[in-house]
């Protein structure tokens, strides 16, 4: 194997075809120490961003705050309307009738929350992205049918292309490849 | 005074018949659907479920009172009243009492036939009797869900005779359910934290999340139930419904409890519930169960015994209606009163019984999962 | 085994593998030749209904709404009623892809996709009704609160405004639901696809998807927390449609049940449709395998509890309106019972109280048919029950001198017929160019329900994919119904 330009390289990616050993490989990967890791699969395994370590808490705390943000908003968008800017009264209710403000207060907290989950979720994965390394590696088109795979990056500390290579064989991977930027 | 007495009396009563009864729909429900999450507590839902004849008897100088004369249920003295006149063919003191009767005996026995055949079934494990209990308990939901309406209707609904509202049973009927969830999980988890058998090991981790779950979800069909009557009420603002809300807003002490009820019972369990440490400790779902328990005694007496209110005879404003505090709290001691006599009968009626069923498989797989974790 | 699988058992039958089940989803849209002549006649079928929705929306607004059959003192028509039922048809899907996530109830993966295409749709046709009722669809953006010189602003007390947010709301968190859902399924489509046009069409709709495991795990958080936030909206959506009618002070309308029931209405009603179209569908696609028995029991069941639930609510408002006492609330039961309209009352009493009382016995239950016919008079049901609330409660309510009476035209019929073919056509239209079942989600399930992460070893490596399910299924309740490996005919 001849090495490319250091920068260049994207890194070493492994093929499995079994979750449950995908499971297990990045499990003693990430205990051998290697730690710029992704796996991709296509159907979300249970417990695998535990096993690389991964954990992400952003997008819940987004739609929590943008949900207090909806429930606001609709509250002082109603009472800015019906009580301060043009007091109306409708059957002899009160100006400030909180009661009828909850439907459409709830409806904007689902809102702006809904919204926040999606889109959260996508700039937090960065999409759109139509190019991404990943899809350089051979085979990748069945990433999203039924095969498994594992990357560890060049940037990872531990990272030397024989040894990498050689742990990932020793884990079950059926196929190694490396893979450009 | 004497009818202060027995509207106390009444509310006492009505608060533990409630929970009776929320063991009742859940015992119907957990036979029509055998989900497993009613197997560790079946047999607290049983016990109270038998309690249902002798809270009937207990309702007797109720239905006494009502065909005797007295002044419990405005309606007894129809006078002049046209809309009592045409309320008539079902707000009567003979027709009442017969419904009573009715009510009671029909629970018990549709209860009584779901007991003995999962008593049956744990002794001769005929698997035939699952079936039966499945389409009996569903046919016994039904006929609970209306007949439990009506009781409310004839309970509660009645105490303000031009009161009306359809959602009332239900929101008792979903309330109830709430109360009986917590009281069973504080059963099991207080005996399971004193390390005593079987509840020990009943008390797994998915019993704890499908209680805590259940309880969440119970809280908010009861804000929702509660948000929906009331803003229907209050938008229609129609001079024999809206009482129900002018009567408990007026009182600065029941809007207060009113207020409370909407954190206490809807905004804290659900903050307590949705976290996942609360079903993973058992002291902590504990005092969540015994915090709903507690709250449940405040809504009931916010629902029930506004209806009790006299006027204020207050010149500036002729309709106001005040609770007085010493019958308050009279209400409050006729509850403990009544939760002793309901204690003691549980108790007995608890004792008789193995603690856990056998017939279902499901609970000792459960219960072994539980021990490997 | 068989007791913690007694959920799982007979979801997925048949010789199966992550490959088939990729293979046999996706082929129904990569392979066009799967698509036979009941796919055209019910699209064309579809396609004919949408012209009549042309012309049925073009005389409307051209003449105004004096074409519909409304009038003095019925001033909701045929227009109000087929909001409400579309929209109730919608309320299905958002239950079994939100609800039933949060139950964990399995049976929901193979149907979810489709109940949300459904929900969709059925929101689009529901749609335009209060749209044109308006009378001046042109302004309708008044509805909405925007600022504006002349300091006009919405009645916020009017639950007829609190219907916009809330459909809007409602249309918009279904799409994004659906969407996010649909976002794995199109990157599967992606990289199966051989053609350069249809490849391009999917890579860009898929944003770069790679099946990443941080993306995964955000993409399940956004997932579960979208099916949190769509349990109480769809709740809140009915609500609020009933509290149109019960935040009024008509007998009839006005009504504390409303909420709940007009919520087990519809979905009642949406079963009913997802039934309907999901019987023909699966014999039609050999997705037998997919779609088993064990669903189609389950969706009758939840069919028989939301009917019972809806009755109910008939018995309250029947004995409720008698013992109010109240005038108008026993001249509202006279009128049900005795009035001009009284057939409606009784054909509904006997389309969403008796019939669906047959689904108590299993062998209806599991008899495709006959289940059919009855989603089909579940569905007049549902419909005659909300001209029994709106349009008999109008008939006569307070002064006799002002009572009235209500017959539909020509165009209440075409706008509803032909909402019917814009549904039918978006719907089949549908089923040819996305994944009708969530491919992800099915492998997801097989994964689980072949259960070997419990004891996952690099031993076990590629030995379970081809397991069938029956290993499982056959421990709890006998041999999986239909268990058959469907011929997959397009291979």
């Amino acid at each position: 194997m001849t090495l490319v330009q250091e920068p260049k390289l994207y890194g070493l990616v492994a093929e499995f075809s079994d979750p449950d050993v995908l499971l297990t490989a990045a499990k003693q990967t990430h205990n051998a120490g290697y730690r710029k890791l992704d796996a991709f699969s296509p159907f979300p395994v249970h417990g695998l961003s535990d096993a690389i370590a991964f954990e992400d808490y952003k997008v819940p705390w987004t739609v929590f705050f943008m949900g207090l943000l909806g429930v606001t908003c609709g509250f002082a968008m109603q009472i800015y309307v019906s009580y301060i800017d043009y007091p109306l009264n409708v059957g002899g209710r009160p100006m400030l009738s909180w009661p009828q403000f909850i439907p459409v207060a709830f409806e904007c907290t689902i809102l702006f929350a809904a919204y926040s989950a999606v889109f959260g979720m996508l700039a937090y994965n960065g999409f759109p992205r139509p190019y991404q390394s990943i899809f350089n590696t051979p085979r990748f088109d069945l990433a999203s049918q039924d095969r498994f795979f594992l990357a560890v990056e060049s940037e990872d500390p531990k990272f030397d292309i024989e040894h990498t290579e050689a742990f990932l064989r020793s884990v079950g991977a059926n196929t190694v490849s490396i893979v450009q930027k | 005074m004497t009818n202060q007495f027995w509207q106390a009396y009444l509310f006492g009563w009505i608060f533990w018949v409630s929970l009776s009864l929320g063991c009742t729909g859940l015992l119907f429900l957990f036979h029509a659907v055998r989900g497993s999450w009613g197997l560790p507590i079946l047999r607290v839902l049983e016990a109270g479920t038998k309690l249902l004849p002798w809270m009937g008897l207990l309702f007797v100088p109720i239905v006494m009172n009502v065909l005797m004369g007295g002044d419990l249920y405005p309606w007894v003295h129809r006078g002049s009243d046209p809309i009592l006149a045409k309320k008539a063919f079902w707000l009567n003191p003979g027709f009442f009492a017969g419904r009573q009767i009715f009510y009671f005996l029909i629970w018990s026995i549709w209860a009584t036939l779901l007991t003995r055949s999962a008593k049956s079934q744990d002794r001769d494990g005929d698997l035939n009797r699952q079936q039966f209990r499945s389409s009996f308990g569903a046919w016994g939901m039904v006929m609970f869900i209306l007949s439990a309406t009506l009781a409310y209707t004839d309970w509660v609904m009645s105490l303000d005779p031009h009161w009306f509202s359809t959602i009332f049973g239900a929101w008792f009927i979903m309330g109830n359910s709430l109360t009986a969830f917590s009281f069973c999980t504080i059963f099991v988890a207080s005996r399971s934290l004193k390390n005593k058998q079987p509840w020990a090991g009943a008390n797994t981790f998915s019993f704890r999340k499908d209680m805590g779950n259940l309880m969440l979800t119970l809280c908010m069909i009861w804000a929702y139930f509660s948000l929906s009557q009331f803003l229907i009420i209050w938008s229609g603002n129609l001079p024999e419904e809206i009482t129900y809300f002018t009567r408990r807003f007026n009182d600065p002490m029941l809007l207060t409890i009113g207020t409370l009820l909407i954190f206490c019972q809807w905004m804290i369990p659900l903050l307590c519930l949705f976290a996942p440490r609360t079903k993973r400790q058992t002291h902590l779902l504990l005092k969540v169960a015994t915090w709903i328990m507690f709250v449940r005694f405040f809504d009931i007496f916010w629902a029930v015994v506004p209806f009790f209110m006299v006027p204020a005879h207050d010149k500036a404003n002729p309709m106001r209606m005040i609770l007085e505090p010493g019958f308050a709290i009279s209400c409050g001691v006729a509850t403990l009163i009544f939760g002793a006599v309901w204690g003691i009968i549980f108790g007995i009626l608890y004792k008789s019984e193995n603690a856990l069923p056998t017939f279902d498989p499901r609970l000792q797989d459960l219960m072994e999962a539980d021990v490997h974790v | 085994m068989a007791s913690s699988n007694a959920l799982n058992d007979e979801l997925i039958t048949g010789e199966q593998s992550y490959k088939t089940i990729n293979d046999r989803i996706n082929n129904i849209v990569l392979n066009p030749g799967k698509h036979g002549v009941s796919w055209w006649m019910v699209f064309l079928i579809g396609f004919g209904l949408l012209q009549v929705l042309g012309m049925a929306l073009f005389w409307l607004l051209w003449r105004g709404v004096g074409v519909w059959g409304i009038n003095k003192p019925v001033m909701w028509g045929w227009d109000i009623i087929n909001f409400v039922w579309w929209i109730g048809i919608g309320h299905a899907g958002t239950l079994i892809s939100a609800i039933l996530l949060l139950l964990r109830q399995a049976w929901r993966t193979s149907i979810n996709r489709f109940a949300e295409a459904m929900t969709i749709f059925a929101v689009s046709c529901a749609g335009i009704f209060p749209a044109l009722h308006t009378g001046r669809p042109w302004v309708d953006y008044w509805l909405f609160p925007y600022p504006n010189v002349v300091g006009m602003w919405p009645q916020f007390r009017s639950p007829l405004l609190w219907d916009v947010f809330a459909v809007s709301t409602y249309a918009t968190v279904s799409i994004l639901f659906w969407a996010v859902g649909l976002l794995p399924d199109i990157a599967s489509l992606r990289d199966k696809s051989r053609n350069k046009v249809v490849r391009s069409v999917y890579g860009i709709l898929s944003l770069g998807w790679t099946g990443s495991v941080k993306h995964w795990h955000r993409y399940e958080q956004a997932y579960i927390l979208l099916a949190g936030l769509s349990t109480p909206l769809v709740l809140s959506v009915h609500t609020i449609v009933s509290f149109d009618f019960a935040v009024s002070i008509v007998p009839g309308w006005h009504t504390t049940i409303f909420p709940p029931y007009f919520v087990a209405g519809a979905v009642y009603a949406g079963f009913a449709m997802v039934l309907t179209l999901a019987i023909p569908v699966r014999a039609w696609y050999g997705l037998k395998d997919y779609i088993t028995m064990r669903h189609i029991d389950w969706m009758a069941k939840v069919m028989l509890a939301t009917g019972l639930i809806v009755f109910y609510g008939y018995i309250l408002e029947m004995f409720y309106g008698m013992y109010s006492g109240n005038v108008f609330e026993l001249g509202l039961v006279k009128n049900r019972l005795y009035g001009p309209y009284a057939w409606s009352y009784f054909m509904l009493l006997f389309c969403n109280g008796v019939v669906p009382q047959l689904l108590w016995f299993p062998k209806i239950r599991r008899n495709l048919v006959a289940l059919w016919l009855i989603c089909q008079v579940v569905s007049i049901g549902m419909w005659l029950e909300r001209f029994v609330i709106i349009s008999v409660s109008l008939l006569r309510d307070f002064l006799p001198s002002s009572w009235g009476f209500f017959t539909p035209t020509m165009w209440d019929i075409g706008l509803f017929l032909g909402t019917m073919g814009q549904f039918m056509f978006l719907m089949f239209g549908f089923l040819r160019v996305l994944p009708m079942i969530n491919v992800f989600e099915m492998k997801e399930l097989w994964y689980k329900m072949t259960g070997h992460h419990h004891t996952g070893t690099s031993a076990d490596h590629g030995a379970h994919s081809d397991k069938p399910a029956s290993d499982e299924a056959t421990g709890h309740g006998g041999p999986p119904l239909l268990g058959q490996p469907a011929a997959d005919k397009g291979e």
